[in-house]
Parts: structure tokens; C-alpha cells; sequence
């Protein structure tokens, strides 16, 4: 070992240097999860949120299973350990004593003066000192003691030297030493027991398992992670069914829901989960799931449970082929699958707890707002429902899920009046939260449709989007996990009817229109209106004209009527600014600016001067010169 | 001549190979090739080898080295536009189940054409017929075979805004508003201001409200 290097033989230093890493990574962790713990805790309820709970027992449990403790979780423990090894450090800090040693040179401290003494007293007291302590004043020594006083005398020597002589004094004050530099000495904060006692081959072995064992692992497992799921989590095996189902996807063929859970019961995710499971086997449980069998297997549930995902991912791909069919029958998948509805017409019916299939199959109301209209005895016989209580909880849920309904929907470029040419847009959609109780056309006024154009909304135009509140919990007592759905918008264009953007997810709405009665429903004062932004990735075409977009916006959740409008842009240049008259006179014609304005071509004002033929001939050989001197201006210009 | 494998490009989805033997036998009598009893099911396949099949028939039959020119084929442009007429006289007269059964035939005996016969023409033709076999259905109300005709038309033809109305009418009285809704807000797109169109969407709209319980 080189001598300039030395371990923390006190272990004075690598406690505290412990101390020190462990502080800084520990504080953060730790400031995190105080306030996770306290946020949670103050969840407000969102309104709008469907709280009936007809969860059934087995899916309660699988729910919580899934649901990732909130205590007993890695990082607690972790930070748990590293506060009681802080503990312990402290504590080992405050019973070790700091021995420090004093290795640095202080002449004056060595001759035994006082800092700031004169050169002469200096001198007088070392005259003094090496009487006393010369090597050959001292006798009666032995061999070791001589030695000692022999190295003292030198340092006094040295001492000496450093307050008085010139080269030993620049030494001393450039190095902190009269001999010049000396050699550095670096401490690691390594206790020496871990190097050279008898641990020092565990560590070359901690050593080994580190670099050689758990730093690869790390590292390969991370790549292959990153190697066979797509940015969207789906496994990239499955990805490749997915293009390879839509390049061969012929358009003859009508998409249905179960092709949808037929190509989705072949992705790698369920080979994976269930390795003795074949592709029918999957999709019969998907099946099991649509039509609430009973009793519900785990393998059911895990199957589900992935299938939002897959789904997703399924709805991304078929948007980059711009295919309206697929994604729009990928998105019905989706509600099916949450509310667990069979495929069907009356899917907005099934959707609500308590009803009787057989029954509602057999009625003609199709639409929850139909419903609605009738009287309870009605709607008890339409759903077969024969309980009051059972029916207060059915109209709970149907009178909770929002309906959208469109207001207005505009192409807009941010701070222009009309869509420019070659700029970046987005379809503003404007739409009221509605419940299926209410019924009619509401009064919105223009001002809640207003945005107001300043800076920031320049800057980011979807702020207003992001500023509405969540949307709550979805009613899907069936889905194995808790869902919290949304909203997704499909834009395609009307003339070849394929889809021209990724799909655009909302997650945010508010509902409080849900709580409205009829009456304040139709006044309208108390109507809030939401905001849905399309971002459209290309530039607006660089010619002028119309182009008609068609937006679809379906909930991922509910079955609702969708909304399905068509939307046209119309590009055109924005519109010239008059040109504005300050009233500013000609300028005269023989001042500069008017010689300047008549170069432009501009009018000037004559200069009425009465002045005779003589003059004006002048004038115009003047001109005649002017002429030609500009000629060879321009000449020159030209040149 | 016995050809067992023969490789031919194929887009089987089956299959991510672009290149593969396929199961298929040639049988150098008949001059057919048939697919061998391991692949029956495979539809797809079985859908181009009967157009192969149905190709080399055609030339066959045609008894010279090279092929006709691709101008339609003079005895069957007239059987079909006699059939068209009497369909269309039918119609006028209000019968529109013999109209039906006219065109229908028509609509088999264009598809007999060669192969190799101009498609554009052809297309055109099978359009024509098309439009008015639709026509028929819908005043005998059988709506699923007017949706698919005029299904059919609008893969064809997107800019004639009647087969936009003949699918909305269709769909409508098939229960399908939101589809009806959708077809002629599309109308309305290539043909701005289509009186029939606009009536048509004001009628579809208010039959959505009822449906939704607002009217």
C-alpha cells in the first residue's frame, strides 16, 4: 500500500461520510412519502362519482390484491433501515473520541514563542533552546532517547530557520513547511478492518458479485425490458400481431367485437401469464366475462384485468394504419369489456345494475334517455326490476353517467381569427356534461364558450384543458380492476374516412352538471361547459379552402350515445389590415423627405412658387439634370 | 407436367414468410388447380386460387394464342343492357320485384365478362345497375339489400350524393341512426346544400331525439 493513501484507522471519518450519503439520499425519500401519505388521506370526493358498491365478493378480493400495500412497501422498509442506521452512526460518532492528529508545522509553537514575536527575541530565546537541548549537551542517553532529541533539535533548527532565514521562510509560508512541498496524504474513509484485516477477502468478493453478478443483471434486465415491451407496455410480440392482423385486414370484412377479443386472446401477455392456455381457452374467457358467468375462475380475472392495455396499444396501431373501423370497434371492445355487456343493441340498458337481460332484450327502449321519460312502474317493468330499493340504485347509476352533448366544435390556430394557412391547429370542442334525466336543448351563452387569448393560453392552449377537474371513479362492478376511464377522440376525414391523428385520450371533465335538475338544465345559467383540444400534428394545407374533418369522442367506459359530428376547416389568409391614414401631409417637394418620396413613387406637394419662364426653364434644365444624375444612379445601382 | 409446390407470393396472414409452397395439386387435364385436403379451410386461399382458376378458364375457352383486346365483349354489352331496360320499364310500371330479379341477372351476367375486359367500364356498368337494383329494394323496403348495394356503391363511388342517401335511408329504417346520421353528414361534405340530403338529416335527427326520450 502507498504510504500517501491511509485507511480510517480510528473510523473516525467513514461514519460521518456514511452519514453524510445516507442523508442525502434518505431526506428526499422521505419527503416524498410524508406528503403521499397525507394527500391520500385527503381524497375529496369528485363529483359525479356512481358510489354504489355491487362489487361482487371474489373481485373485492382480487381488487385488493392487486392494490400494492401502502405500509409494507420497499421503499418504506428501505427508508425505515436508513433511518436506523443514521441512528446508529450517530451514536457511534458521539462515543467515539476525535484524535486528531497533529501533523501540521508550527515553528512558533515548536520554539515555544508567542505568534508576532520580534526576529531579535526569536533569536535570544533559540540561543537559549539549543543550549538546553543540543545533542551534545545531553548526556546520560541512551541510544533511543539520543535519537529523539537529535530529530527534536532538528525541527527546532528548522523552526528557527522558517522565522528567520529568507528561502526557508518562502517555504514555509508558500508549502506550510521550510524543506518545500511535502507529500500529500489522501485518507479514505474506508475502515481499515475492510481492507487489510481478515473481512478483506469478503469485500474482493463483494466486490466481484457487484461488478461481475448484480451490475450485468441490472443492466441486461433493463434492456431486455425495454427490448420486448413498446413504449405503450404492450409486449412487442403482440405488437407484431397487431400490424400483422391490419396489413392483412381486408376491408370487406365487418370488424365485430369478437374478432377484436379474438386477436386479442392470441397476444403474447396471455402466453405469458398462462403458459398451458391456448388461444380459445383465452377467449373463452373473455367470453365467461361478457356474459357474467359464474362462478368467476382467477384466470378470468387476470385475463380481463391486462386487456385495457392490449386494447390501447390495439387502438394506437390501427390509428397509425388510419383505420376508422378497427379503432372505433376497438374502443366498443374496451366498454364491453369493463361493463361486461354481451354485444347487443341494448347495450345502454345492460350496462345498469339490477336489470334482467331476458327482459330488457325483449323491450323496444333502446337508450337510457328513453328510459328515463317513463314512470317508475315503467322502467321497473321495462329493466324487470320488482324492488324499490334495487330500482332507487339502478337510477342512481343511470342518471350519473355523463352524456355528452356538443355545443361547438371549431378549428382554431392559436391567436388568429380565422385557420391560416400552414399553421398549427386543434379542433376546439365545446360540450355540456349531461345526465340521460335531461331532456331538450339547453341555453349556453356565448360567454361561457368564450376563451380569453392572452399570453399563456398562447403559449399553451390546452391549459384550459388540463385545468378541469378529473373524471371520477367508472361504475364497473364486474371489471377486475378499478377503472377510472375517460374520453377518446377519433379524427378521420370525410373524404376517404381514415383516421389522420393518434387518437387523443381526455381524462378530465367536470360533472357537476349531473346534479342539475331539468328545470336548471334548460334555464342553462347554472350549465358548465367542458373543453375538449384535438391537436392536429400536421400543418393546415398551404391552399386556401375547405376540408371536412369528421370527430368522433366515445367513452371508454359507459355506453352513452357517442358524439360523432362533422367539423370542416376552413383555411384561409387572414384578413389585411386597412391600411391606416395618420393624415400625414405630402411632404413638400423640395425637401429631403419629399425627394425621397418621389423616388418611392409617393405624391408631393408642389411648391408654388411664382416664379417666371426664365426660372422655370431653369428649372427644368435643373430637372433635365436631376434626370440624368439619377439615370446614372440608377446605372450605378444597377451595376 | 406435375407441378406439387408451386411458390407464389402470398400474403396469407397465417404466415409471416412473404415467400412459401403452398398446398395446392395441378391437375394438367382438367388444367385446375385444387388445394390439397390440409388446407381446406384456409378461405383466403381458396378465394385467389378460384380466381386463378376462373382466369385460366377464360383463356382457355377463348381457343386463340393471344388474348382479345380488353374492349367489353360484344354479345354480352347487349344482353346486358336489354336486361337493364326491361328492369327499368318494370320499375317505371311499379313492379319493382320482377325490376329486382331483371337486374339481379344483369348484375350476373356482367360479372361473367372476361377477365381481362377494361375494369372501368365494367365498374360503371355493375354501378348503374347497382344504383337501381337499390332503388328497388328500397321501395319493396328490404332494407339489409339496400344497405349492401348501396354499400357497395359508396366503395365505388363517393361523390354521387344519392347513393349517400339510399345507405341513410336504408340504415335509418334499419334502426341504424347513428349510421344514418353519419352517411349524410358525409353527403353533405362533397355536396354542399343537397336539399334532399338536408331533409333527410333533419328527419334522421329527429327520429335520434325520440330514440333518446327528448322529443
Amino acid at each position: 500500500m502507498d504510504s500517501r493513501y491511509n485507511y480510517d484507522e480510528h473510523s473516525q471519518t467513514w461514519p460521518v461520510f456514511t452519514l453524510s450519503v445516507l442523508v442525502v439520499t434518505l431526506i428526499p425519500f422521505t419527503i416524498q412519502a410524508v406528503s403521499n401519505a397525507f394527500s391520500s388521506t385527503k381524497e375529496e370526493p369528485i363529483v359525479g362519482e356512481i358510489k354504489l358498491d355491487k362489487v361482487d365478493s371474489q373481485i373485492k378480493k382480487f381488487r385488493s390484491n392487486r392494490k400494492p400495500s401502502k405500509i409494507f412497501t420497499k421503499k418504506n422498509l428501505f427508508i425505515l433501515l436508513g433511518w436506523l442506521s443514521i441512528g446508529a452512526l450517530i451514536y457511534h460518532i458521539s462515543i467515539t473520541e476525535v484524535k486528531t492528529q497533529v501533523s501540521a508545522f508550527d515553528p512558533y509553537d515548536l520554539l515555544g514563542v508567542e505568534y508576532g514575536t520580534s526576529e531579535k527575541d526569536i533569536k535570544s530565546h533559540f540561543r537559549k533552546l539549543s543550549i538546553k537541548f543540543h545533542p551534545d549537551k545531553q548526556r546520560n542517553l541512551s541510544e533511543d532517547e539520543k535519537l529523539k532529541s537529535e530529530e527534536h533539535f532538528v525541527l527546532l533548527t528548522k523552526a528557527y530557520k522558517a522565522l528567520t532565514e529568507e528561502t526557508t521562510r518562502e517555504n514555509y509560508e508558500k508549502y506550510g513547511h521550510p524543506d518545500g512541498p511535502q507529500q500529500a496524504s489522501h485518507g479514505i474513509a474506508l475502515p481499515k478492518f475492510l481492507i487489510e484485516g481478515k473481512s478483506s477477502p469478503l469485500l474482493l468478493a463483494l466486490y466481484i458479485v457487484l461488478i461481475g453478478g448484480v451490475l450485468p443483471y441490472f443492466v441486461s434486465s433493463w434492456w431486455s425490458k425495454t427490448k420486448t415491451y413498446t413504449k405503450k407496455g404492450i409486449h412487442v410480440e403482440t405488437a407484431n400481431l397487431f400490424v400483422e392482423k391490419l396489413l392483412n385486414h381486408k376491408p370487406s370484412i365487418i370488424v365485430r367485437v369478437d374478432t377484436i377479443l379474438t386477436w386479442l386472446s392470441e397476444a403474447t401477455e396471455f402466453k405469458i401469464l398462462f403458459p398451458n392456455k391456448s388461444n380459445e381457452e383465452i377467449f373463452q374467457l373473455f367470453q365467461n366475462h361478457l356474459n357474467r358467468k359464474t362462478p368467476i375462475s382467477d384466470d378470468q380475472l387476470k385475463a380481463v384485468a391486462i386487456t385495457p392495455s392490449l386494447i390501447a396499444g390495439l387502438i394506437d396501431f390501427a390509428a397509425s394504419f388510419r383505420n376508422t373501423e378497427i379503432s372505433n370497434m376497438a374502443v366498443e371492445t374496451l366498454k364491453h369489456l369493463v361493463q361486461a355487456v354481451p354485444e347487443s343493441t341494448k347495450n345502454e340498458l345492460l350496462q345498469l345494475p339490477n336489470v334482467d337481460q331476458t327482459i330488457v332484450q325483449e323491450q323496444k327502449i333502446v337508450r337510457l334517455g328513453k328510459l328515463l321519460t317513463l314512470g317508475n312502474e315503467e322502467i321497473k317493468k321495462t329493466l324487470g326490476i320488482k324492488d324499490d330499493l334495487k330500482l332507487k340504485e339502478t337510477l342512481d347509476v343511470a342518471t350519473n353517467i355523463p352524456i355528452l352533448k356538443l355545443i361547438k366544435a371549431e378549428f382554431k390556430v392559436p391567436g388568429e381569427v380565422v385557420v391560416t394557412p400552414e399553421s398549427t391547429c386543434y379542433i376546439s370542442v365545446k360540450v355540456v356534461v349531461k345526465s340521460a334525466k335531461h331532456h331538450g336543448e339547453t341555453q349556453i351563452s356565448e360567454d361561457k364558450l368564450k376563451e380569453n387569448d392572452t399570453l399563456e393560453t398562447l403559449r399553451d392552449p390546452y391549459q384550459i384543458v388540463n385545468a378541469q377537474p378529473s373524471l371520477p371513479k367508472s361504475f364497473a362492478p364486474f371489471f377486475p380492476t378499478e377503472r377510472r376511464g375517460g374520453f377518446v377522440a377519433l379524427t378521420s376525414l370525410q373524404k376517404d374516412t381514415k383516421i389522420t391523428e393518434s387518437p387523443a385520450f381526455f381524462q378530465k371533465l367536470s360533472l357537476s352538471n349531473l346534479e342539475l335538475t331539468q328545470e336548471q338544465y334548460k334555464d342553462g345559467s347554472k350549465v358548465s361547459v367542458g373543453t375538449f383540444k384535438i391537436p392536429i400534428t400536421s400543418p393546415t394545407p398551404a391552399q386556401e379552402g375547405k376540408y371536412q374533418f369528421r370527430v368522433v369522442i366515445k367513452s371508454t367506459d359507459y355506453f352513452t350515445q357517442d358524439l360523432d359530428f362533422p367539423v370542416i376547416m376552413h383555411v384561409q389568409n387572414p384578413p389585411r389590415l386597412e391600411e391606416v391614414n395618420y393624415d400625414i401631409p405630402d411632404p413638400d417637394e423640395d425637401s429631403l423627405a419629399g425627394a425621397v418620396a418621389q423616388m418611392k413613387g409617393e405624391k408631393v406637394k408642389r411648391v408654388d412658387d411664382d416664379s417666371d419662364d426664365e426660372d422655370s426653364e431653369f428649372e427644368e434644365e435643373l430637372s433635365d439634370f436631376e434626370d440624368i444624375n439619377t439615370d446614372t444612379e440608377d446605372e450605378a445601382e444597377g451595376n | 407436367m406435375n407441378i406439387n409446390n408451386i411458390n407464389i407470393k402470398n400474403n396469407n396472414n397465417n404466415t409471416t414468410q412473404s415467400i412459401m409452397s403452398l398446398p395446392i395439386t395441378y391437375d394438367p387435364i382438367t388444367k385446375i388447380i385444387s388445394i390439397n385436403e390440409s388446407a381446406q379451410n384456409d378461405q383466403e386461399l381458396k378465394e385467389e386460387i378460384d380466381q386463378l382458376n376462373r382466369l385460366s378458364k377464360d383463356f382457355i375457352n377463348l381457343n386463340s394464342e393471344i388474348p382479345e383486346s380488353p374492349e367489353p365483349s360484344k354479345t354480352l354489352t347487349p344482353l346486358i343492357k336489354k336486361l337493364v331496360t326491361s328492369g327499368i320499364d318494370a320499375q317505371k310500371r311499379g313492379k319493382h320485384h320482377d325490376a329486382i330479379k331483371q337486374f339481379s341477372l344483369a348484375i350476373d351476367m356482367a360479372s361473367r365478362r372476361s377477365r381481362w375486359e377494361a375494369f372501368a367500364i365494367q365498374l360503371q356498368e355493375l354501378n348503374l345497375i347497382l344504383m337501381a337494383r337499390c332503388d328497388s329494394y328500397i321501395m319493396t323496403k328490404n332494407w339489409i339489400d339496400a344497405y349492401n348495394d348501396a354499400d357497395m356503391l359508396l366503395g365505388t363511388q363517393v361523390n354521387t350524393p344519392e347513393n349517400f342517401l339510399r345507405r341513410a335511408t336504408a340504415a335509418s329504417n334499419m334502426g341504424r341512426l347513428t349510421q344514418a346520421k353519419y352517411d349524410l353528414e358525409r353527403g353533405l361534405c362533397f355536396v354542399e346544400d343537397d336539399e334532399r340530403i338536408k331533409t333527410q338529416l333533419g328527419v334522421v335527427n329527429r327520429l335520434i331525439a325520440v330514440e333518446n326520450g327528448d322529443l
